[in-house]
């Protein structure tokens, strides 16, 4: 599954995922089943299943399912959990097989504005650099001796930690925009790898598509 | 590069005050001083990003003034930041090494001579297809300074560019520094680096050198 190019992953999830979200009948939902496990199969095959994952994702749909068990249809609450979770797998097995920067060169060459994917991208980047910053703050903090607790100090202990965050995330924007700059930076961010389309991926998208298509058609 | 006379002060504190220094097309300098005297705010106002109290900087015998003036030092000299997690913006270092070229409308098989060059040179060839926020500080170093170096500047400024380097790649880079006709300023406190250099050292906070 990972080496199949993104941006035909990207065009049989969204075709499939719209595919299976507009299908009212439960009996179409299963047809689409076959393909989505084969996916998965395809993705997880040798790697734990993230079943943690699932069940965070199945907490949010939780209510919606109780609700129409107990008080709606029993067979709409199923076709949620369903369609639901097709999706979800569907994305795991082929989103999260590319890496997000991958995802985000085949969304602009599936024409999605460059600025959104730039400030996607530089939003994962420095996200993950602040958190990193914020947990060795708070290591740091308890490496000299601060224990959280419910007291008034905790809380302004952890405010000095986010105000420092917010500061350091400031100071480091500038910092990084000096260094674009630097480099020659002139609003356009360019991609030197890209993509190369085999017959396999072309296959792949042919036989997702048309299974969509079919069971769409009957 | 001419600097004659530069003062700057950042919210009515003084940062530093009469700096004068001037370094000749090929020449190399070490810039040296305590901690906090502003070596760095110095490059970082030679770059166009501060702006002085008073002073004048010129580059190839043009006073710089405008924004257009920093923007060509900026497009012939690179700029190795102290800390390379400012320096480091691009997926992989790949794309990082191949960002300048590929900014300054260079055609990808002249930029993939570019990379595989830089990457040979200082050999990371091994981390091309590395996320750059997860090299160690030794790794990320080497490859900011390799993605600067990819601009095919006519000059180099380096700040503190041997923090966090083992011996092999100080080796490395003392041996390209020794190497290169470039022209080069470096902030260290690196006796070592000084000492074998054996560059023009200016001190700041000390008479021009």
């Amino acid at each position: 599954m990972r080496g199949i190019d993104p941006r035909f992953k990207i065009v049989s999830f969204l075709f499939l995922a719209w595919s299976i979200a507009l299908t009212e009948s439960i009996g179409k939902v299963l047809l689409y089943l076959p393909l989505v496990l084969a996916t998965s199969f395809l993705f997880f095959r040798g790697r734990r299943f993230p079943f943690k994952v699932f069940l965070f994702a199945d907490s949010f749909i939780l209510l919606v399912l109780l609700t129409q068990l107990f008080l709606g249809s029993k067979e709409v609450a199923l076709l949620v959990f369903l369609r639901s979770n097709e999706i979800l797998l569907l994305s795991v097995s082929l989103l999260s097989s590319s890496s997000l920067f991958e995802v985000l060169h085949a969304l602009h060459h599936l024409k999605v504005p460059n600025s959104l994917l730039q400030v996607a991208f530089l939003s994962y980047r420095y996200l993950n650099e602040l958190s990193r910053k914020f947990e060795l703050t708070l290591k740091s903090a308890k490496c000299r001796g601060f224990t959280p607790t419910t007291s008034k100090i905790t809380y302004k202990t952890y405010a000095h930690l986010v105000a420092n965050l917010l500061a350091y995330s400031s100071f480091k924007s500038e910092k990084v925009y000096k260094a674009m700059l630097c480099r020659g930076f002139n609003g356009y961010f360019p991609v030197f790898r890209h993509f190369k389309a085999t017959t396999f991926d072309y296959l792949f998208l042919v036989i997702t598509v048309g299974y969509g298509v079919l069971v769409w058609s009957l | 590069m001419k600097v004659e006379g530069l003062s700057l002060e950042i919210e009515g504190r003084e940062i530093f005050k009469g700096v004068s220094f001037s370094v000749n097309e090929g020449e190399k300098l070490f810039i040296t001083g305590d901690n906090g005297c502003g070596k760095s705010s110095l490059i970082e106002t030679i770059m166009g990003f501060l702006k002085p109290k008073e002073g004048k900087i010129s580059f190839k015998g043009k006073e710089l003034k405008r924004e257009e003036d920093f923007k060509e030092v900026r497009s012939k000299i690179g700029y190795v930041f102290q800390n390379p997690d400012d320096q480091l913006f691009c997926p992989t270092v790949e794309e990082e090494i191949a960002f300048a070229p590929l900014v300054k409308g260079k055609n990808r098989e002249e930029t993939e001579k570019i990379v595989r060059e830089i990457l040979r040179e200082f050999e990371i060839e091994h981390l091309k297809d590395r996320p750059t926020h997860k090299l160690s500080g030794g790794e990320k170093r080497i490859v900011s300074i390799g993605a600067v170096l990819s601009m095919e500047p006519e000059g180099l400024i380096l700040d503190e560019p041997t923090v966090g380097l083992d011996r092999k790649r100080f080796r490395k880079l003392v041996n390209f520094l020794k190497e290169t006709s470039k022209t080069v300023i470096v902030i260290t406190h690196e006796r070592e680096l000084i000492e074998e250099l054996n560059w023009k050292v200016f001190k700041m906070g000390e008479s021009s050198p």
